[in-house]
């Protein structure tokens, strides 16, 4: 008995011990070493005077910095560098809150039923749409805040503010210095050359398919496309741009990227769907995919990596290729197969949002506003302090590592790169510097031309819900392994059609065009 | 006649036993090394138990970013030891409880601890109410408390054990000589029960060892990680960003992202070290202890 | 001894009640425990009653009926789920008991001390993996350009490769032997607690009265284990709705072409709710798990109340 107590007491002592450890450092990971915005957490008049200087006491902005899972180490470092500017311009502070991609929606559920304060929270679509956080009533209008304070914002992002929009309100802020991506393949460069492929002339299936016999037949152990994944897509980008009107694949589309008719359509009734499961079939049966495309572990990249792949599908926008070489480890070239197109899903991938927690959106706003005004705090976010995690080249917009450090050391690795006006965000080698302004162009040309009739339309699923959910599921069962040729389509497709109208498809489509019908006439 | 029934008893023993041991330490050989694997030649081949190249790359790779891991092993091994500890005294108690014959309200009780089995509340409410009103977010009761500390299932197990192996016979002459609940239960029932109570403290070792979900919830101060926090959060990130690299294509740098091997090696991390409690906890498996001469 | 000879002086009687305070307080910290984990956050249950309005809060949110739960019935997909979900739970409990009792005994059975350890230790080990590591490793067997089984073992037997991946029909033998592989060590460590716990007299008496290892397995083993066999089976049957989400998600690694024996009502909420993050909806879904599971608890304690009143559980 004693020597159970005494066992007993012992833990509890060395328990009571860690938890005062724990507790002094009750601050989170990045405790702002600024005296003046660690007595200002979530203490404020909550005042409405734009005025950055004063006696006021600077407002401390809780921005979430989406990880892959690790925390960079220098992150409190970039911290203080980010606040020394934001103090002076903008009389507030920024306190960075790393979460994992995989982790965002379950902890704003959590800060969010909480109350615990929250000011800048990322949309990521798929993860955490805006339309989610907004039937669950999470977040709050942004339309007064960016038009009265968001002057660079607007400059900065222009028509890509589309994205933002839900029930006809403006809820995020998307980070795009893109609008528009050009969509097509990426194919292994060396190999182009080696088989005397001439790429400008390669235009349809029957085109690629030659192009794949050819590698195929030379080179047994290389695998023409790279695409894998349980949620891989090859219809809806690179083949037949879709317009999905802000939502998902489930609530239907429009063909040609919204630029021609807009009647909301069940995508994979179309005969342009039949006829690309075919050829993706044949793809398959030929051996131009990877027999377990839809169930390895491995990524495209991975494949790429390895020399296993010879080409991948995906965006072509000038500056993408050298990103896709760095990543393969061999030298890419891109072919076009269709120009860049701007609908409202291409502007919805990552967005700024306030939640309700926030307890100052003007002062709020105006952080995020300098996120996207100057061009230090861009980088700063994106790729670190310069002279310490980056160095200039000769190019003032292109940089390098600094002697002796890699990827494997730097302090500052962010991957995910979603922070202000991109346009000002610096390349790593070995991008071209052009590329800057052959994306100006390229922009530029999209707004003119490229540009869906439904831009800033979303459809609201709210009175679907359960049609919605169970489309998704049959959605889940059938589209990767069709889209990927696994599985048969003269028995799969129908079989995947009609569930697909069991499931209840034709009455969320219905719904769709409704709303779209009234939103055009409304915005027409 | 004994012996050779004994014989044929032992042969299909360590036979049956021998198969399901190597059906278990057969993957785990793979897991190993796989994660001693170039990553290269896994992409090409695929694991396999003799790779063509070997590689020390995703250990050097976990031992670099991370110089964090030796602390998160320390935490992780405090709230395991705590925790284990804790849950044991509180398990053991309340089965103890529930075990006693002739108590009112026994099925009451009963009831209220079984019903937690069924059904919950789900983690917003749970969340809210350890962070706003018992304040737990970025202590160390975070990773000890919520969920773990004790849980139904267990208390059944144990329960069960004191009914079955402990004739009530024995306790009742304990109580007639004079000895109060609290000793029976800490002199007699106790050391009686050791079996059990080396399975349950086994499996909350483990489930304090896996968990990182409560760290996931709770903490934003990364000194309190526990271990399977950082690794768990590298595996799930990993695997969602393969199996979406279309939807995200453009915002992410996909040279950093680990690569098969690395996962493999992050789990070998996370599984070695509680593989030692194993021994620990099996000294308690002792075969019948004569319980003495008790007369019916 | 001398003792015993004198005779017990006549007291009053105690109220039971108070005759057992100090087992009513060994009781208190784990029924503090249950209160503060688990039943105060039962309000939580409301949300899926509710159109959850994070700005309105769980209270404020307006009500919503029984709406967020008719996305689990009004499809084809439902009687699908249900089905596998059950189907697969049934095998899993029967086949579960049935082996983690075999290897029990057998185990108890080995002599060889340190065999007995070294063998239960490594049947624990596929226990502490994740299902994501597992589904690699299942990977490795089954994948059809590198995989072990059509790599190395069908050719052996001269057999063609086969699309594993593919083809719905194996798979509920593949999750089956999977779920055994994981689980059959902790199972079987219960049982061999118990089991551990029998008295040898039994085991003794029973020898000298010229009774067989397998008479003595059957009358005095098994027996022995009718209270905990029964406990864990009620337990598990409360379970009957709910599944391993790892298993069913992570080691088909998400392969839509076999859904029809793999999607389970967990899989099922957590696709189809991914865009609209809708938590009362996933909360309905638990709830809905919950209701089924606890009254099938109620029934079957019911049935074995009947049958054999001390071994139910209330």
């Amino acid at each position: 008995m004693k020597r159970i107590v005494a066992m007993l007491l012992s833990v509890i002592l060395l328990v009571t011990l860690l938890a005062a450890c724990g507790s002094d450092q009750k601050n989170d990971v990045s405790t702002p070493s600024d005296t003046s915005s660690n007595a200002a957490s979530g203490e404020d008049d909550g005042d409405s005077s734009s005025e950055p200087a004063g006696d006021e006491e600077a407002y401390n902005v809780i921005m979430t910095v989406t990880t892959i899972g690790v925390t960079p180490p220098d992150l409190q470092l970039v911290q203080e560098e980010i606040n020394k500017i934001a103090l002076a311009e903008t009389n507030t502070t920024v306190e960075l809150l790393p979460i994992a991609i995989t982790e965002l929606s379950q902890k704003y559920s959590l800060m969010l039923s909480s109350g615990e304060k929250l000011d800048l929270a990322m949309s990521f679509v798929g993860l955490t749409p805006v339309s989610s956080f907004v039937s669950k009533g999470q977040i709050i209008e942004l339309d007064d805040l960016v038009a009265q304070r968001g002057q660079d914002i607007l400059e900065a992002e222009q028509i890509a503010m589309a994205g933002g929009y839900y029930n006809g309100k403006l809820y995020g802020v998307p980070s795009e210095e893109k609008y528009g991506r050009p969509q097509g393949m990426y194919l292994r460069a060396d190999l182009v050359q080696k088989y005397n492929i001439d790429v400008d002339s390669i235009k349809t299936y029957e085109d690629i398919t030659a192009m794949f016999a050819t590698i195929k037949e030379n080179e047994p152990d290389i695998i023409p496309l790279s695409t894998v994944g349980s949620n891989a897509t090859t219809f809806g980008s690179v083949f037949n741009p879709l317009d999905l009107l802000g939502s998902t694949i489930a609530s239907g589309g429009l063909l040609n990227a919204g630029q021609g008719d807009t009647a909301v359509l069940n995508v994979f009734a179309t005969p342009a769907y039949e006829e690309h499961v075919t050829w993706m079939r044949r793809w398959y049966e030929a051996g131009y995919f990877l027999p377990d495309a839809i169930t390895t572990s491995d990524s495209s990249v991975d494949l790429g990596k390895a020399g296993r792949a010879f080409a991948g599908l995906g965006s072509v926008e000038p500056g993408q290729v050298s990103n896709l070489s760095r990543d393969w480890g061999y030298e890419m070239v891109g072919l076009e197969l269709v120009p860049a197109y701007a609908t409202t899903n291409t502007y919805q991938t990552t967005m700024w949002c306030i939640p309700i927690t926030c307890e100052n959106p003007e002062k709020t706003m105006d952080f995020l506003n300098l996120t996207y005004k100057d061009e230090t705090v861009v980088n700063l976010l994106s790729n670190g302090i310069e002279g310490v995690h980056y160095v200039k080249t000769d190019d003032p917009m292109i940089i390098t590592y600094p002697e002796g450090m890699d990827l494997s050391n730097t302090g500052y690795n962010m991957p995910l790169h979603t922070y202000g006006d991109k346009m000002k965000k610096y390349a790593w080698v070995p991008t071209d510097p052009a590329v800057f302004d052959q994306l100006k162009a390229l922009n530029a040309e999209v707004a003119a031309n490229g540009v869906s009739k439904t831009l800033g339309y979303v459809f609201n699923a709210d009175s679907v819900k359960s049609e919605f959910t169970a489309v998704t599921n049959v959605i889940a069962e059938y589209r990767a392994a069709l889209e990927t040729g696994s599985v048969d389509p003269t028995t799969a497709l129908p079989e995947f059609i009609s569930k697909l109208e069991s499931a209840g498809i034709d009455k969320i489509i219905e719904e769709n065009q409704r709303q779209l019908d009234a939103w055009l006439e409304a915005n027409g | 006649m004994h012996t050779k029934e004994d014989k044929v008893m032992q042969g299909i023993a360590h036979i049956v036993m021998a198969f399901l041991a190597i059906c278990a330490l057969l993957p785990f050989v793979l897991l190993i090394i796989a994660s001693f694997t170039d990553n290269m030649t896994a992409i090409r081949n695929g694991y396999s138990f003799f790779p063509e190249q070997w590689s020390l790359d995703a250990y050097d790779y976990i031992l670099k970013q991370w110089g964090v891991i030796g602390r998160a092993y320390g935490v992780t091994f405090l709230v395991t030891v705590s925790g284990t500890f804790l849950s044991l005294v509180i398990t053991s108690m309340l089965g103890y409880a529930l075990s006693r014959q002739g108590m009112p309200g026994r099925n009451v009780l009963m009831f209220f601890v079984v019903f937690t089995m069924l059904f919950n509340g789900g983690l917003v409410p749970t969340y809210y109410i350890y962070s706003n009103i018992f304040h737990i977010k970025n202590t160390i009761w975070a990773l000890i408390v919520p969920g773990l500390l004790m849980n139904a299932f267990n208390v059944m197990l144990v329960r069960n054990y004191f009914r079955s192996n402990i004739p009530p016979a024995l306790i009742e002459a304990a109580k007639i000589d004079g000895a109060k609940e609290f000793t029976v239960f800490f002199r007699i029932v106790l050391p009686l029960s050791l079996p059990i109570l080396a399975t349950i403290g086994l499996m909350s070792a483990i489930a304090y060892w896996n968990d990182w979900t409560n760290g996931l919830y709770y903490l934003t101060n990364e000194k309190l990680f526990s271990i399977q926090n950082i690794l768990n959060k590298i595996n799930e990130n990993v695997n969602f960003l393969a199996n979406n690299s279309s939807t995200l294509a453009g915002t992410v740098d996909t040279t950093s992202l680990p690569s098969g091997t690395i996962r493999m090696a992050i789990a070998v991390v996370g599984i070695v070290p509680i593989l030692i409690a194993y021994p620990f906890f099996q000294r308690y498996f002792v075969k019948g202890i004569t319980i003495g001469s008790v007369k019916e | 001894m001398t003792e015993a000879a004198v005779p017990q002086k006549p007291r009053k009687k105690k109220s039971k009640f108070v005759q057992f305070i100090p087992v009513y307080i060994m009781a208190l910290p784990g029924l503090a425990y249950l209160v503060i984990n688990n039943y105060m956050p039962m309000f939580g249950i409301v949300i899926a009653f509710k159109n959850l309005d994070f700005s309105k809060g769980i209270f404020g949110s307006p009500w919503a009926g029984l709406s967020n739960f008719t996305y689990l019935f009004k499809t084809e997909d439902a009687w699908i789920i249900t089905r596998n979900t059950i189907g697969y739970n049934l095998v899993f409990i029967a086949l579960g008991i049935v082996l983690a009792i075999t290897v029990a005994i057998l185990l108890n059975e080995v002599r060889n001390k340190i065999a007995a350890r070294f063998y239960q230790s490594v049947i624990l080990i596929p226990y502490l993996m994740s299902m994501v590591v597992v589904s690699y490793l299942c990977y490795a067997l089954l994948s059809t350009e590198s995989g072990f089984i059509n790599g190395t073992l069908l050719p052996l037997f001269g057999m063609d490769p086969i699309s594993w991946y593919a083809e719905p029909k194996y798979w509920p033998f593949i999750l089956t032997i999977v779920n055994l592989w994981k689980s059959i060590g902790f199972s079987t460590v219960i049982y061999l607690s118990s089991i551990v716990g029998i008295s040898k007299d039994y085991y003794e008496a029973a020898t000298i009265d010229g009774a067989s290892k397998w008479k003595q397995i059957l009358h005095i083993t098994l027996p022995l284990l009718k209270s905990t066999i029964i406990t864990l089976a009620i337990l598990n049957i409360g379970r009957m709705f709910y599944s391993d989400f790892g298993l069913f998600y992570q080691v088909p690694r998400n392969s839509g072409p076999l859904f029809r024996v793999t999607n389970t009502i967990d899989t099922y909420v957590y696709r189809g709710l991914m865009q609209l993050g809708d938590i009362a909806m996933s909360s309905a879904a638990g709830v809905y798990q919950s209701l089924v599971g606890f009254v099938l608890v109620i029934a079957s304690n019911g049935i074995v109340r009947k049958l054999s009143r001390e071994d139910a559980l209330f």
